[in-house]
């Protein structure tokens, strides 16, 4: 067994347990009846870094903050490099897998994220673009592999600084070697080697559709549920009359499949080889898991093509706010743009940053309010996630 | 008119005015819409509709079934919890358009309301006794049509002033399933069927063997009831031959002499779920649980085919048996076609739904010269009523004889249960001898089935035809519509519009529903239907308010520490420390979710920070600062022999973790009596000669962790 200093120290350590016991090790923190300036500064520095400020920045984050600027406060803040190695990827991990755990590695769902996020890419881009973002060449002995994820996990565990834009670089998915995915076959996240181990591995690629509300759209399945809408596109894998009670059907299956369904055809030819460990594309060919189960109800809908319909554009479920182009189209990318033109992704976003950076959800009127009006910000400024985070820190950082 | 009808025609009209999309009718009051000169008034099936206040419905609502909704659903249902739709939430509104739009709510009959089943027939999270709070919920309702019923206007006036009159709809003719003709179907194949029941009878005691091979052998019904659209349900007993009569299986199968050693079980099964096992027994030959010569059993997800044969591995009671694979799955909760065959080649085999299982029969075949002529045929259960299976079957046929592929394919194909051929008349709207064929059944308890919508005229010159819905006495159920997406031109004398099938819900039932199409688009006819008001968001429903402060998470702590310390975090012994303890930190901000061992593997990892920091003398300094400097390497009784020097540790350690001069955290003069009190007992006892310079750095070191892991780090 490993004899460390934590060992070395195991009186002092019982002694402070003990202290802890008795509340004297957990020095209560009072929320002053006003926060000035620096009091704003660091909670602002806390919360977006995770890390306190030293003191020379929070002198400058305050007088920003004085002068009225505290946008600029809370972009001085994100120049710390743990807000990138540390924060934002505590911030994205949870997107990336199904038990929605930050405790996993950085991996490239996560690094393009960061990146966007750094360089102010579109973030309306972030299901559709050709994009994904790698170390820089020699800055880890492992290069990108689209058979495992060991070139992030020496990104994480040589902490390399993933804000400098010199170590971690923008490349296109397409052009990556051994690259499988043309221009127009790739969707940001949705193809990347990480969500396709989460989400299209096994089942039937319904999985992406889901997590991929419940990431960009905060919404799962339940908050989608709308019984009215055409049950045409329901594949033949459903059963119409579970246990016999075809009501159960009405009132729960066709709830979600009726609008899922026809949403998730856009990834008919994707698929996660376990075998080779990674994304494999038939291109005009629907993946067999698509087709699986056809006589559960034979005159079900058969997946024939990668179209997509968004049947939730009307019903109820049109408050998500649809204004991308097409209500329909073919592919993950196409699905991708009208997911990010929505109003929901918008305010989505904002959501997350708010919770990221207030510690809270959206818990009153004023709350929504501000998230709405920085959800307009968020579009006006070129889909900036930088300045979401900043202006929902902003709003959290007390008076 | 009835008050039921009148009740229906409030329905339609509410759902209208509710809806605004696919529902109750299809709202169809577009400008564009114009009917064909001379038509008749639309069929009987869709009468007009009258329309009541959106105001009215809303407060009969309100007074009616919305209190007991919010009293006792709002806890999931009202907006900000995990149920969906939102049919408790507290803005009256919102909450009625749930129910409304969603046809939670039937005015008509009560009782048959999602509302009412959802207690009384799923016992879903009642409030006392579920029988009881569904008669409540169905006297609210009842009580909320009569209100509506009161509003509306007498029959034939036209309607509420103020809200329209008749809303004319492009429909068919109605037609109720007394209309259609059945249809045969494909012809199953029947050679050497020695048992077949389709369970047509629809009542008595008794299910016939109509396979015309006699003995007939009959089945008594006990514990079972009959299903409407053919079949029967298994629910507390069995259906059993004679034992007399099941000899008939040995004689033309197991018999060394006169049986063929080779036979087939089919059968159309819903298994009620997949928890299932023993195995429960679907259909049996057998005498009791310990002795058989086959069935078809349920475990799980799996079926199990047990068959007894002169073979030295089986035994008596048909085991090893064979079972499908578990992790495919092959038996699921839905009708399936089940055929399990045994021949002198390859045994046992099982198909479902057409298709090979795939499991092969490791044991081979065997005669089956000791069989067991005195056993029984049962379904649902052992003879000796032990083994009970929860289904229903709606086909069952034994033959002396191994099914081919080809065999079991045409049985599968020709499928189960009544099947009509319906044909809505349209010639209304798409001239004469128009009419949309449809092939219905009744596919279960709950709902109709309406496949393969087929465009008949001899008029079809390229009109066009959209937006399919199938109505039921005059309302279109807003769930299962499968034809809303049929848009195309009608080119063909008879033309298929779509090979799928729609799930329409029932209403009154089989003997008294009603059906008419309706569509959007038909021949140079157009309806568009109205969308309606774009939704608006519902009125958001805000919890109690919560922390506004959080934890630091895992890495924070440890990226934290790093910071204030200076130390590598990727030095070896705060790293190997890190990674043992990162799953014990916290791992998310919420203060609700802190737990005391969080709070130990803080401060463990916080020890081996401060560790690091006073062991390496540039750490230190950085940290501590040298005007003056702390005596490090100096005795217990030398470093911290006054105030002063104690303060050189104190003030740095709050000044640089928590921070000078920030309101809200802890200031020197708060934390000083405290750290005092903890390097006080530290070095309690000690001399210069017992408490060395080491003791020295590791007195600053628990104050250093002290301060480190405090709440006032972690906490932010």
């Amino acid at each position: 067994m490993r004899r460390g200093p934590a060992d070395r120290l195991v009186a002092i350590g019982r002694r402070l347990r003990r202290l802890a016991g008795t509340g004297l090790l957990v020095l209560a923190c009072a929320a002053p009846a006003t926060a000035g300036p620096r009091e704003q500064a660091k909670r602002m520095h806390d919360r977006l870094v995770g890390v306190p400020p030293t003191e020379a920045v929070l002198t400058s984050m305050a007088a920003r903050i004085a002068a009225n600027d505290a946008i600029g406060a809370a972009y001085e803040a994100m120049q710390n490099r743990y807000f990138y190695t540390s924060a934002l990827k505590n911030f994205v991990t949870p997107w990336t897998n199904v038990d929605r755990t930050v405790f996993a590695d950085l991996n490239d769902y996560t690094a393009t994220v960061i990146g966007m996020i750094r360089d102010d890419v579109p973030f309306n881009t972030v299901l559709s673009a050709d994009l994904v973002y790698v170390g820089a060449p020699g800055v880890v002995g492992t290069a990108y592999s689209h058979t495992n994820n060991d070139h992030y996990r020496q990104l994480e565990a040589n902490r390399v600084n993933l804000g400098d834009p010199t170590r971690l670089v923008p490349v296109l998915q397409s052009s990556l070697p051994g690259a499988v995915l043309a221009p127009t076959e790739t969707a940001g996240v949705v193809t990347t080697r990480a969500a396709g181990e989460a989400f299209f591995s096994a089942g039937t690629n319904r999985r992406m559709w889901r997590f991929t509300t419940m990431n960009f759209l905060c919404r799962d399945m339940e908050q989608l549920k709308d019984v009215s809408r055409p049950t045409d596109r329901i594949r033949q894998d459903v059963s119409r009359s579970p246990g016999g009670d075809s009501s159960v059907f009405h009132n729960h299956c066709t709830g979600c499949h009726s609008g899922m369904d026809p949403m998730a055809g856009a990834y008919a030819y994707y698929e996660w080889d376990a075998t080779a460990q990674r994304i494999v594309y038939s291109r005009g060919q629907v993946q067999a898991k698509n087709l699986i189960n056809a006589n559960t109800f034979p005159f079900g809908y058969i997946t024939i093509d990668d179209r997509w319909d968004n049947y939730w554009r009307t019903g109820p479920i049109a408050v998500l706010g649809w204004r991308g182009t097409e209500s329909g189209g073919f592919g993950a990318k196409s699905l991708g743009r009208e997911v990010a033109a929505s109003r929901a992704f918008s305010v989505c976003q904002v959501e997350k940053a708010f919770a990221y950076t207030c510690f809270r959800p959206v818990g009153s009127a004023d709350d929504r309010a501000a998230v709405e009006t920085i959800a307009d910000v968020f579009e006006a400024g070129n889909y900036s996630m930088k300045r979401v985070l900043a202006e929902t820190a902003a709003y959290c950082m007390g008076n | 008119m009835t008050k039921a009808s009148a009740f229906a025609l409030v329905f339609l009209g509410l759902a209208v005015a509710g809806c605004g999309d696919y529902g109750g009718g299809g709202g169809s009051t577009s400008g564009d819409f114009s009917l064909p000169p001379g038509t008749p008034p639309p069929a009987p099936g869709s009468p007009p509709p009258v329309t009541v206040d959106r105001a009215v419905s809303v407060d009969a609502f309100s007074q009616t079934v919305f209190p007991i909704v919010r009293e006792h659903c709002a806890e999931c249902h009202a907006g900000a919890g995990p149920g969906s739709p939102s049919i408790a939430h507290p803005n009256v509104d919102t909450a009625f358009t749930a129910v409304v739009n969603q046809q939670k709510v039937n005015l008509t009959t009560p009782n048959r309301s999602r509302l009412v089943r959802r207690l009384s027939a799923d016992f879903h999270y009642c409030w006392s006794d579920c029988m009881m709070d569904g008669m409540q919920m169905e006297a609210a309702i009842a009580a909320w049509a009569e209100v509506l019923a009161q509003a509306a206007p007498p029959p034939g006036s036209g309607g509420t002033p103020g809200t329209g009159g008749a809303v004319p709809l492009i429909a068919s003719a109605a037609l109720g399933l007394g209309d259609g003709v059945e249809d045969l179907g494909a012809e199953r194949y029947r050679e050497h069927m020695i048992a077949f029941y389709d369970f047509k009878e629809g009542t008595g005691a008794v299910a016939h063997d109509t396979s015309g091979i006699a003995p007939a052998m009959d089945l008594t019904l006990t514990g079972v009831r009959w299903m409407s659209n053919y079949g029967i349900e298994i629910e507390t007993g069995k259906a059993s031959a004679t034992r007399a009569a099941s000899r008939k299986l040995y004689d033309r199968i197991g018999n060394a002499e006169t049986g063929s050693q080779q036979y087939s079980v089919e059968a159309w099964v819903i298994p009620a779920n997949t928890t299932q096992e023993g195995p429960a027994r679907i259909i049996s030959y057998s005498s009791n649980s310990g002795t058989r010569n086959f069935h078809l059993g349920q475990t799980l997800y799996s079926y199990d085919f047990r068959n007894r044969s002169v073979l030295p591995a089986i035994d008596g009671n048909g085991r090893p048996a064979l079972v499908t694979y578990p992790a495919d799955q092959d038996l699921q909760a839905t009708l399936q076609h089940v055929v399990m065959t045994y021949d002198q080649y390859r045994g046992r085999r099982i198909y479902v739904d057409g298709l090979f299982t795939d499991d092969l029969d490791e044991q081979g075949p065997g005669r089956l010269w000791n069989w067991d002529p005195n056993h029984t045929f049962v379904l649902g259960n052992e003879p000796s009523n032990d083994r009970l299976w929860l289904g229903k079957l709606q086909l069952v046929a034994v033959y002396d004889l191994a099914l081919t592929q080809a065999q079991i394919d045409q049985n599968f194909d020709a499928g189960v249960g009544k099947r009509l051929v319906m044909r809505f008349d349209v010639s209304a709207w798409a001239g004469a001898g128009s009419y949309l064929e449809f092939m219905v059944s009744e596919f279960d308890e709950f709902s109709y089935l309406f496949c393969q919508p087929t465009f008949v005229s001899p008029n079809a010159t390229g009109f066009r035809v959209s937006n399919l819905r199938v109505a039921v006495n005059g309302v279109v159920p807003v769930s299962g519509q499968s034809f809303q997406s049929v848009d195309t031109l009608v080119q063909e004398p008879r033309q298929l519009l779509s090979r799928q099938c729609s799930i329409i819900q029932k209403d009154h039932g089989p003997v008294d529903d009603v059906f008419t199409i309706e569509f959007e688009s038909l021949g140079s006819f157009a309806d568009p239907v109205d969308p309606g008001p774009p939704p608006v968001l519902p009125v958001e429903v805000f919890g109690d308010p919560l922390p506004r402060e959080g934890l630091r998470d895992f890495d924070k702590v440890n990226t934290t520490m790093a910071s204030l310390t200076g130390v590598d975090p990727n030095a070896a012994s705060v790293r190997d420390t890190f990674a043992e303890l990162e799953q014990q930190l916290p791992g998310t901000f919420d203060l609700r979710t802190f737990s005391s061992s969080q709070q130990v593997g803080i401060a463990k990892l916080a020890l081996e920070y401060c560790d690091a920091m006073v062991e390496s003398s540039a750490l230190r300094t950085a940290f501590f600062g040298n005007t003056p400097a702390f005596q490090f390497d100096q005795p217990v009784t030398t470093a911290f022999s006054d105030q002063t020097k104690r303060d050189l540790i104190i003030d740095r350690l709050v000044d640089r973790m928590l921070g000078a001069n920030i309101g809200y955290q802890p200031s020197r003069d708060e934390l000083r009596p405290t750290l005092n009190q903890l390097i006080s007992e530290l070095t309690a006892g000690c001399t210069a000669t017992t408490c060395d310079a080491t003791r020295t750095r590791n007195v600053v070191k628990g104050a250093c962790a002290a301060v480190l892991s405090s709440a006032a780090v972690t906490v932010h």
